[in-house]
């Protein structure tokens, strides 16, 4: 099985890349992704009037309906604030927008006169109400929620179980680097090009790796970056501050049996800081993390760098 | 011998009585108890099945938000990476 040249788009604000294994599942996979991009927009997205999640940081303090794909991901975001302490908590929503990350990237003005707000510890994931059986969701007036890095991550495992399962090929998606693979893998597994931007041409120098299931995720502090009134800031917030992570890894890889879990341990690590490291190894999570200076480290079993095997 | 059987019967109503006493003592304690833990563990007013923080429901093993959930926690991968054999088509990195 030779993986296929990838199908590449814009999505949630991101890049969308898709391989299969087998070209005639292309179609298939493609039309599956769509779906899953489509309904996690729809129903997450933080930058869209009409979508759950914008109803719902609308609507503090009240019970809202909300659908079951969006009970699912509030579910998720739920479980990566408990597996992580806290540290990966969706009630950065509101820190996020005072700092000037009030609307898709893209947009975010990169410079800013000075913000002058007050920050401090966001409101913590225990204060959202999830009712799974009736369909409906509640958080305290004054709280909104971000759900973009494990709604991101969660699309992409669905999007690839579904497409791996539909057409019998593997399947491997990529939602802004964060990667999730299903079903046969190529020989020699899927090969994969680490970097500080995941807009990075696959084709550029340097290290890579290969993967054969699962998911494998990369958060870093080295784009998504804006300033106002000189100062740098990243969307990487530490919820016991509401201020962007103080700076330690550049980036962090890890893989894990899911991209949610890969997704939720790499932004831990990043907001863990000197910590990281220890807190990885102990969960069996393999991972690469590169230094502020550009320093390498790798624990639990994720290879050295070394020259390219090809 | 009358003596001896009325001494008799004034024991045994005196056990009975007690025996109402304790149980009547046992059932105001039983209320009581239950009253003060109803205020300290409120129940939930507005679904049987909904979760809340501060009602935390015995039966919501699934519920991440619930402190009776059973979490297998953050899951490793089958098998580590390897290194790579094959060029990339792909790039993970910051986004």
């Amino acid at each position: 099985m030779t993986a296929i040249a990838p199908v590449q788009f814009p999505a949630l604000g991101t890049t969308a890349v898709l391989l299969v294994t087998e070209p005639a599942a292309l179609g298939a996979a493609r039309t599956v992704l769509d779906e899953e991009l489509d309904g996690t927009d729809r129903a997450a997205s933080r930058f869209r009037d009409d979508s759950e999640l914008s109803l719902l940081n609308r609507s503090a303090g009240e019970w809202v309906a909300v659908s079951a794909r969006l009970v699912e991901l509030l579910r998720v975001a739920l479980l990566a604030a408990r597996r992580t302490g806290g540290l990966v908590d969706p009630t950065v929503g509101q820190a996020l927008r005072v700092l000037g990350y009030d609307r898709t990237f893209a947009e975010v003005a990169p410079d800013g006169p000075p913000v002058s707000v007050t920050v401090g510890a966001v409101p913590g994931w225990r204060t959202i109400d999830l009712d799974p059986a009736l369909g409906r969701a509640r958080i305290p007036p004054g709280v909104s929620l971000d759900l973009g890095a494990t709604a991101k991550a969660a699309c992409a495992d669905s999007a690839a179980r579904r497409a791996a399962e539909l057409t019998g090929a593997g399947v491997l998606v990529s939602l802004g680097g964060d990667l999730a693979a299903a079903g046969p893998a190529p020989e020699g597994g899927w090969s994969v090009r680490l970097a500080d931007d995941h807009a990075v041409s696959p084709d550029t120098p340097g290290p890579a790796v290969a993967i054969s299931s699962g998911g494998l995720a990369t958060s870093g502090t080295a784009v998504r970056r804006w300033a106002r009134g000189g100062l740098v800031l990243h969307h990487l917030l530490d919820p016991g501050t509401g201020r962007p992570a103080a700076p330690c890894w550049r980036t962090v890889s890890v893989a894990a049996a899911s991209c949610v879990d890969a997704n939720t341990a790499s932004t831990a690590a990043i907001l863990l800081g000197s910590a990281a490291p220890t807190w990885l190894a102990e969960r069996g999570l393999p991972a690469r993390l590169v230094a502020e200076d550009g320093r390498v480290r790798t624990v639990a079993g994720w290879p050295e760098d070394g020259e390219p095997g090809w | 011998m009358m003596t001896t059987a009325s001494q008799r019967d004034d024991g045994l109503l005196r056990v009975k009585s007690a025996t109402r006493w304790l149980a009547a003592a046992a059932v105001a304690a039983a209320a009581a108890f239950s009253i003060t833990a109803a205020k300290v563990v409120p129940g939930k007013s507005h679904a049987p099945t909904s979760t809340s923080v501060n009602t935390p429901d015995p039966n919501a093993v699934n519920d991440p938000n619930s402190p009776y959930y059973q979490d297998p926690g953050l899951q490793a991968p089958n098998q580590p990476p390897m290194r790579a054999y094959n060029p990339p088509r792909v790039s993970s990195g910051g986004s």
